[in-house]
């Protein structure tokens, strides 16, 4: 394509690819069939400078185009106590991003919600943990694309053919084996495997063996979520689990694994102490829903709040998306949540947008991703537990004694 | 030592802050301020701005790119990054960076293991367009 045949939003978007693939060492460009833009958070003025000149060239996406979860929910932040000066950049960039064709889609799970690619389809998906998910459970391709890179290479619709879009780069490296001091039926297992292998997974394509053949998708989104939280991962493959892992060989594309680490019991232990902050007791608040909470994940909690009531100090947040909170009400179980005292909030989550006061110290929460980034991001304590452990804490007001 | 030049040319003389530990800006640094907040990364509470930063790679958030692009706007950015590896959410950072204020942040690509060790006790660095460096 010539410079500037499509316009100047094409041009400004295909003179970065160029680079980009200039730096990948990519042979060719290939087309794109969805994008999923993560660059929608408002951080700092500099996004909006972003979305300001794009929609001043005119872009438009080329491609179907989901939003990632945005630094507001988009109906109720005024009455959060959101400030102004917070929540209209944040509107105003997914103003500018709705304005270039982009689905309001507002959440980090987009593969949960119908925007789901076919095995070996390229992608330009953003956030790690879509990232992870459309790679390794869906066997499409995408690399690890950064905030921006994704809506360029929506508006451009093709990527470098580079990283994780070849063949050759997504062979399993290294061979990680649950050990057979593990107990499987632990039900924080995944979100700890997860997070233990991003830690010592590098750069590398990982690979694990012996995992449960009956691990369900939100499992497997779990694990995924905590271990591109600890690590770099955007490619996991789960043996007897995921599309491209048949057996380690496959994984492995025929060779054997460049090393092999085993999975303990202790490692896990590790990892589950390493999401904590505090182990006094102290809780404040349980925050669900990292990435965005599933149909299946509320049906669990439902089950588990039924009858119970939380303890008056507490506050227990989900988030999720528009469409799955709607799917969720069809079905009757956000009634047994609110009888419970817990809250669904919509198109955001508790790492972007400013939902829990200041006076909450400790935040209680299940997702390994949750609890990687709320000691940074939030400045807040916090515990890691399994979803019972959590309700369990929401009803009486402090941790219970933990299985570890 | 001779490096490969990724994004925005030469860079420094600098102060040099290394660590073999991967950081994700997103959640791990503060484009106010240019300090480290990650609790979980042993450079926490240290400031990266105007100085060269060496690590084997990214890690983590695909938001690291926005982090990066705010520092630039906000004076914070580091003078440049040294990498063993290209990190693509970096490299976007910066080259969007160079295209709205005309700043790029400078990246490296220092493969060679031995190479990239030796950094660990560097105190300044520079490297020119050619990515020659020049260690101190």
């Amino acid at each position: 394509m010539r410079r500037g045949e499509r316009g100047p939003a094409v041009q400004f978007a295909l003179e970065v690819l160029v680079r980009m693939a200039e730096l990948t060492d990519a042979p060719r460009f290939v087309p794109i069939v969805s994008a999923h833009v993560d660059g929608c958070l408002y951080e700092g003025d500099a996004v909006v400078d972003f979305v300001d000149h794009l929609t001043a060239l005119g872009a438009q996406v080329a491609v179907p185009t989901t939003l990632n979860a945005i630094s507001v929910e988009l109906s109720g932040w005024r009455a959060q106590g959101v400030p102004a000066a917070f929540g209209d950049p944040a509107e105003r960039i997914v103003a500018g991003y709705l304005g270039m064709g982009a689905r309001p889609s507002f959440s980090c799970a987009p593969y949960a919600i119908g925007h789901t690619p076919a095995f070996g389809q390229h992608v330009a998906w953003g956030e790690s943990n879509a990232i992870a998910y459309a790679n390794s459970v869906l066997g499409a391709r995408t690399d690890r694309y950064g905030d921006f890179l994704d809506i360029l290479a929506a508006i451009a619709g093709r990527v470098p053919e580079q990283g994780l879009h070849r063949t050759e780069r997504r062979r399993g490296e290294l061979l990680f084996v649950l050990g057979d001091d593990v107990d499987v039926s632990d039900p924080a297992l995944y979100p700890l495997v997860g997070y233990a292998m991003g830690l010592l997974t590098g750069g590398a394509v990982p690979v694990v063996e012996g995992l449960p053949p009956d691990a369900r998708p939100d499992d497997l989104k779990a694990l995924l979520a905590a271990a591109a939280s600890s690590g770099a991962v955007a490619l996991a493959h789960l043996v007897g689990l995921t599309p491209e892992a048949p057996d380690v060989s496959t994984a492995c594309q025929g060779r054997r694994p460049d090393s092999v680490i085993s999975l303990t019991a202790a490692r896990l232990r590790e990892a589950r102490r390493a999401l904590s902050t505090r182990s006094d007791g102290r809780v404040d608040a349980v925050a669900l829903g990292s990435p965005h909470f599933s149909v299946g994940e509320f049906r669990e909690l439902a089950s588990l709040v039924r009858g119970r009531r939380m303890a008056p100090h507490m506050r227990l947040v989900v988030t999720t998306s528009q469409f799955m909170r709607d799917r969720a009400q069809e079905e009757g179980l956000l009634e047994p949540l609110r009888a419970f005292g817990g809250e669904v909030i919509t198109d955001t989550c508790i790492l972007l947008s400013p939902l829990l006061a200041n006076s909450v110290r400790t935040v209680m929460t299940n997702s390994g991703k949750y609890a990687h980034y709320i000691p940074s991001l939030l400045q807040k304590d916090v515990v890691f537990g399994s979803l019972a452990e959590c309700v369990a804490a929401a009803e009486s007001g402090s941790v219970l004694e933990q299985t570890s | 030592m001779k490096g490969r030049v990724a994004v925005g040319g030469a860079a420094g003389p600098a102060s040099v802050i290394f660590t073999s530990d991967a950081l994700s800006l997103w959640g791990g640094f503060d484009p106010a301020t240019g300090l480290v907040i990650d609790t979980h990364h042993p450079l926490r509470g240290l400031s990266l701005s105007g100085r060269i930063v060496v690590m084997p790679a990214g890690r983590g958030s695909s938001t690291s790119s926005a982090i990066l692009l705010e520092s630039v706007r906000a004076g914070t950015a580091p003078a440049g990054f040294m990498f063993r590896r290209l990190d693509p959410i970096f490299a976007i950072g910066s080259l969007v960076a160079e295209k709205l204020y005309g700043r790029a942040v400078p990246i490296v690509i220092v493969e060679d293991e031995g190479a990239f060790s030796a950094l660990a006790a560097a105190s300044e660095a520079s490297w020119d367009t050619d990515g020659f460096i020049s260690v101190r």
